[in-house]
């Protein structure tokens, strides 16, 4: 299992797919900036964390003020998860799903 | 090996060692799927609170101590700075708060989370085998 952390970001006019992968931390180059980036500004955001292997709580602090922010403007955050995944603990614990949709895949 | 003891200077790459020599240690054990990442995810948070909030100067120190027990997995974070006061009934904050999950977090995480002040904050954290 790779944990290395990686971000790519695929943007176009309908919208921003930010996917991250790996062990995603404070130290993560790119995740801060692309989602803030596209919650400030794209037609939509979704954040695929589908091979993320651990989130900790800089990268939660990202995604709950993208989600804020979305909401603010009208829209809404999803973010793509695997069941049973640690990253889907740890948000479904910490409550966000009051600020983005969540929608949970089974692994491929 | 029953003990690992490392010194965290805040570099990004001292953090990801601990976090991967958690989660190696913690897997030798027989830890896995959420457990281990549970273990391993309030290790880390607490390494970073440490360096964040602990650190009087760039030089202070902030140690991580692993123990490995026969029915426990055991782990200690110390910094030398002023500690803090954090009620064990801390909640989770709401979702449109930028911060403060990480004690939360550790407390769900792991079964025992004792934080005190030992010219230093000491944080120790401990996870049961079931």
């Amino acid at each position: 299992m790779n944990r290395t952390d990686k971000v790519s970001v695929h943007a176009d006019d309908n919208g921003t797919t930010v996917v991250g992968s790996g062990a995603l931390d404070l130290h993560t180059k790119g995740f801060d900036s692309a989602v803030k980036d596209a919650a400030s500004s794209a037609e939509s955001l979704v954040v695929d964390l589908r091979s993320a292997i651990y989130i900790d709580t800089a990268i939660l602090a990202d995604l709950a003020w993208a989600g804020s922010n979305m909401i603010k403007r009208g829209k809404r955050l999803k973010v793509i998860l695997s069941r049973g995944s640690h990253p889907l603990r740890t948000i479904e614990i910490t409550g966000l799903s009051a600020v983005m949709d969540l929608v949970v895949e089974d692994e491929g | 090996m029953n003990e690992f003891i490392t010194r965290i200077d805040g570099k990004d790459t001292d953090l990801r060692v601990c976090r991967e020599k958690t989660e190696q240690l913690a897997a030798g054990m027989g830890f896995k799927g959420n457990n281990l990442g549970d273990i391993v995810s309030a290790v880390f948070e607490a390494c970073v609170n440490a360096v964040t909030h602990g650190r009087k100067g760039t030089n202070s120190p902030v140690t991580l101590r692993i123990r490995i027990h026969p029915d426990r997995f055991e782990a200690v974070v110390k910094d030398s700075g002023p500690g803090f006061n954090c009620p064990d009934n801390t909640p989770i904050p709401p979702a449109t708060n930028p911060r403060g999950r990480g004690i939360p977090l550790m407390r769900t995480f792991m079964d025992k989370v004792h934080f005190e002040y030992d010219g230093g904050c000491k944080v120790t954290l401990v996870k049961y085998l079931h």
